[in-house]
């Protein structure tokens, strides 16, 4: 009690002690030996506390020794548990037609668990005996067992026979720390038509393995390009795991708890193979080339072709330097997706977006005139037609058809970049599409906000006039013309779709774009007039099939300034104009949207308009609906082409 | 200020007052980790130990030269070193680092020192609270309004770690605040409704959890759930646990630790380790030295003659009680894997320099102790 009557001379305790000197029921115990009391009763009862919460720690120590332990002592001294993955399999891919695109088949493999090997080398060199194992791969193992969970199982070698297979299962068995098992591998089935759209597996970056520790299964692979990387999540599934109690030679014992894999979904593609096939095969003639065709109703992009291609199958298996170099650097970048990653000058095929920002802002009407006589000069520029004699009067309707390229600098002076740059992305250039695709470039349709933020410099004049016929800075991809396409034959925001995991999933139909029908008409007219009117720049792409019209435009962009004095054979490959066609058929009550591009194919009426053709004659032979309405004697054919010759020979019956 | 009735004390008068006993025990419980942190060999050298041995004796040296100091001076100190403390962990966010391996900022970097300020701030809590509840009347602290100023020490800085987030500090802050409380004597009946208040608030809290706070309590509850991926560790613990047997299985052969099973064996999950290599003896022994710890500190605190004193000694009892408790339940799988280090046994320099800096203070108002001799 000594401490109190020290505490009692505090100076501070005869201050607080005047406030209430008295407690409860007259106890003369003044307040701070109360505070005292209480301090060394409550400190024995978080004594106690402590005590008590000691001896649940003891007892829970207890418990997992002696009730548990038995389980744990298995789990752990010599018998440990060993967790196996089960991989869970990759939904399938299906086109179209549900004819089947990508698939896996087994793989028969070897393994090695660092874990239940004693010493990993030795493990090795026993194998060796049966199968071979270069020194290589002996170091990528070991370097890959350094660094990872022991557990996990690395790989020795996959693709194995069914012989060597057998003999692992026999002979392995003594070997400590290696299984044979059986996954699956990928397999394209239509690997080259496919190849730029489905994309291909390969192995998970350092981010996604972050994210999901099973990524690092052996073999794991992951979608690493197309719709293979976009759908990645739902083709992917979920892996299951099941754990062992193995022994100290790593063999099961037996097998624990279990949980199944659950496989990934299988993935539905809006693309017909026939028709990739069939596309492919016509573009062959040109060096570079790419085609995409879409219902436009829909939005499904029924082919969308890039050449050259590729084999898929080459990049999910494990390819070797040589021979992935060889392909990075082949002629003509068949890696390359020139479908959606190609980005292109989209010429004259932009003169419907400049005409139609025009109508819409009153600028012009279908009677306004300009006269063509082959040059515009503006601020002291020259601004040439592709016609050095000049078209002479121009309206709308002609200027269109005769792609008159001085009109167009004139309408596109009147309507004014910003103008036309809106009419452009509302038509669905210069933006990449939410549709699970991954890659997609984005285009560019500049205005003066770009070039302020981006080039740091002001906007000319003369830049919205080279824009007006789609050259300039304007760059587009082939999906975003065919989607411009469509999204003006339908006047509706058509969106591209790839895939659906659900067969026939319905799809709501897209809203209105908010442009006036009456403009929209007069731009299908010329498009119509274009093909079919002798005087159109695309009269070779006419389909020459009674009462069925295409409607479409040409492009020849350039892809360096005119050359003047030069004929066009002088002109280096690379050089010269691309061809480019965009189109789309029926003229009235359109079904499908195209763009067809060539590389350097020189003229978009020449080259890319028979292309185009070619291209829709096959869309609509192969289309359900029309098909029904084709089917009529007077049907010429394409020789060469089986579907083409069906139907003719239907037709005959 | 306060009564001080041996300032001038001899230095050697204050050396015979030192807790030998108390020392020594803590000593012995250091010991026993860096013993253990010798079965960890990195290229054949024990590195973890060789350092924490270094660590330790410093730490040693500052504990016994803080507890030399007067406490009037420590009083004085008191509201500086708890604002301070505040102001690192406001910092953290802005200039944190992340321990390599782990997502949270939770360390400062200064001079390529780097320390972990919450660990700091639970040491001034104590500290800025003793003091608190040392110059309040002692028939008025159960006032609300005189609650209050000590209910702001406690939450003020719980609001930024609870952003951080970091809710085993969190938790740990509130509960070191609410046993200093109640420990200053104040009416139970604050006590009784608190406890019925967070159990009602509890589901409200639950909805507010981050996910990663909520699989933390799944895998808690059901550890099979996920056993490679959160549950992995806890699994591999109570497995470390349950097959270490009654005597262990010597230093260096537990295959749990040697096979590399368990990951932070050497600083959060130090305890399995230990536990495998002595067994549930050599466990159980352990305990028995940290109850020893706790109730030496309690008994220091009954014999100290201030109530600043009574309450710094109390109140590190209490953080060293907590440390020890979280840490084993949680390497148990009793409670959550919140990340807290076993005091004295666990690698690492911020939790062992503030526990044995807190120590140190506590302990001066020990050695200053009036009595009759």
């Amino acid at each position: 009690m000594s401490q109190l009557h020290q505490k009692g001379t505090d100076p501070r305790a005869s201050q607080s002690g005047h406030g209430s000197p008295y407690r409860k029921m007259g106890t003369p115990l003044d307040a701070q030996s109360l505070q005292n009391k209480r301090f060394t009763r409550r400190t024995l009862m978080l004594g106690a506390g402590g005590l008590g919460l000691f001896g649940l720690l003891a007892s829970k120590l207890y418990n997992l020794q002696n009730i548990e332990g038995r389980k744990y002592n298995s789990l752990a001294q010599d018998n440990r548990t060993a967790t196996r993955f089960l991989p869970s399999i990759r939904g399938k891919i299906y086109d179209r037609t549900k004819t089947l695109i990508a698939s896996n088949s087994q793989n028969l493999r070897v393994l090695l668990i660092p874990d239940q090997a004693d010493n990993i080398s030795t493990s090795l060199d026993l194998l060796a005996r049966t199968i071979p194992v270069s020194t290589r791969q002996k170091q990528r193992i070991l370097r890959i067992a350094r660094r990872q969970n022991p557990q996990i199982p690395i790989l020795v070698t996959d693709n194995i026979g069914w012989k060597q297979f057998a003999r692992i299962n026999v002979l392995g068995k003594r070997i400590p720390g290696i299984i044979s098992d059986i996954s699956w591998r990928r397999q394209y089935h239509y690997g080259e038509e496919f190849a730029h759209i489905v994309g291909h597996l390969g192995p998970p970056s350092e981010l996604q393995l972050a994210a999901n520790p099973a990524l690092r299964l052996p073999g794991t692979l992951v979608g690493a390009n197309g719709i293979e990387q976009g759908f990645n999540e739902r083709l992917q599934g979920k892996p299951g795991h099941q754990e062992f109690e193995v022994n100290a030679r790593g063999r099961n014992i037996k097998a624990l708890n279990k949980k199944p894999a659950s496989n990934g979904e299988d993935l539905y593609l809006t693309i017909d193979h026939v028709l990739q096939q069939r596309i492919l095969q016509r573009l062959s003639p040109y060096r570079r080339a790419a085609v995409v065709a879409m219902d436009v109703n829909s939005g499904d992009v029924v082919a969308i072709c890039s050449t050259p291609s590729f084999d898929a199958n080459i990049l999910t298996h494990p390819i070797d330097e040589k021979r992935w170099n060889e392909l990075k650097d082949a002629r003509d970048h068949p890696l390359s997706d020139k479908a959606t990653r190609g980005q292109y000058p989209p010429g004259s095929t932009f003169k419907m977006v400049t005409a139609l920002a025009a109508l819409e802002a009153g600028v012009i009407t279908p009677a306004t005139t300009f006269k063509c006589t082959g040059v515009m000069e503006w601020r002291k520029h020259k601004f040439h037609c592709w016609s050095r004699t000049g078209h002479g009067n121009m309206r709308l309707h002609k200027a269109l058809k005769q792609s008159c390229d001085v009109y167009f600098y004139q309408t596109a002076r009147k309507v004014g970049i910003r103008r036309l740059a809106a009419m452009a992305r509302q038509l669905g250039l210069g933006d990449v599409y939410d549709c699970g695709l991954p890659g997609q470039k984005p285009g560019l349709i500049p205005d003066p906000d770009w070039m302020q933020s981006i080039k740091r410099r002001v906007w000319f004049g003369g830049e919205t006039v080279l824009a007006g016929i789609g050259q300039g800075d304007v760059l587009t991809t082939p999906l975003q013309l065919a989607v411009m396409t469509a999204r003006l034959a339908t006047g509706r925001k058509v969106q591209p779709r790839f895939a659906h995991a659900k067969e026939d999933a319905p799809r709501l139909v897209p809203p209105k774009l908010e442009l006036k029908e009456a403009s929209l008409e007069l731009i299908r007219k010329a498009m119509t007039g274009v093909i079919n009117d002798r005087d159109g720049t695309g009269a070779k792409a006419a389909l020459g099939w009674p009462g069925l019209q295409m409607a479409g435009k040409t492009g020849t962009s350039q892809v360096r300034a005119i050359q003047r004095g030069k004929t066009p054979k002088e002109i280096e490959w690379k050089y010269q104009d691309h061809a480019l066609f965009v189109a789309f058929a029926p003229a009235r009550n359109p079904r499908y949207a195209i763009s067809v591009i060539i590389e350097h194919g020189k003229s978009g009426g020449k080259v890319a308009g028979p292309v185009a053709r070619d291209v829709m004659k096959m869309l609509l032979i192969r289309d359900p609906v029309q098909r029904l309405s084709l089917a009529s004697p007077a049907q010429p054919s394409i020789p060469g082409h089986p579907d083409f010759q069906a139907v003719n020979d239907r037709g005959g019956q | 200020m306060i009564n001080d009735p041996a300032p001038l004390l001899p230095v050697l008068r204050k050396l015979t007052r030192l807790p030998w006993f108390f020392l020594a025990i803590i000593s012995l419980i250091a010991g026993l980790g860096i013993l253990t942190l010798q079965s960890i060999l990195i290229n054949d050298v024990a590195i973890y130990a060789d350092q924490q041995l270094i660590r330790y004796l410093i730490a040693l040296a500052a504990l016994i030269t803080f507890a030399m100091v007067p406490p009037a001076i420590w009083m004085r100190l008191s509201y500086p070193l708890f604002f301070m403390a505040i102001v690192l962990v406001l910092l953290v966010p802005l200039i944190g680092v992340s321990p390599p391996g782990s997502g949270a900022n939770r360390w400062l970097m200064f001079f390529g020192v780097s320390i972990q300020p919450s660990e700091l701030l639970k040491i001034t809590l104590v500290l800025a609270l003793a003091r608190y509840f040392h110059f309040a009347a002692a028939d008025k602290i159960s006032h609300p309004l005189y609650l209050l100023p000590p209910a702001l020490m406690i939450l003020v800085p719980l609001l930024p770690i609870f952003l951080q987030p970091d809710l085993g500090t969190a938790m740990m802050i509130a509960m070191i605040g609410a046993g200093m409380i109640f420990l200053a004597g104040v009416n139970s009946l604050y006590f009784i409704t608190a406890i019925a208040l967070v159990i009602a608030a509890l589901p409200v809290l639950w909805a507010n959890l981050l996910p990663y706070q909520r699989e933390r309590i799944f895998t808690y509850l059901d550890p099979e759930r996920d056993p490679l991926g959160a549950g992995y560790h806890l699994l591999q613990s109570k497995i470390t646990l349950g097959s270490a047997g009654m005597w262990g299985k010597g230093a260096m052969q537990g295959p749990q630790i040697q096979l590399n099973f368990l990951p932070e064996k050497h600083t959060d999950f130090i305890f399995a380790m230990f536990t495998e290599e002595r067994g549930f003896m050599g466990a159980v022994g352990l305990m028995g030295l940290y109850m020893l710890c706790f109730a030496l500190l309690s008994a220091m605190a009954l014999r100290t003659t201030t109530l600043y004193g009574r309450l710094t000694i109390s109140g590190m009892a209490l953080t060293l009680f907590l440390y020890v408790f979280i840490n084993m339940g949680m390497v148990m799988g009793l409670l959550p894997v919140v990340g807290v280090p076993l005091p004295l046994m666990s690698y690492g320099g911020t939790s062992i320099a503030s526990l044995m800096f807190g120590l140190g203070i506590a302990i001066a108002s020990f050695v200053h102790r009036s009595n009759k001799a």
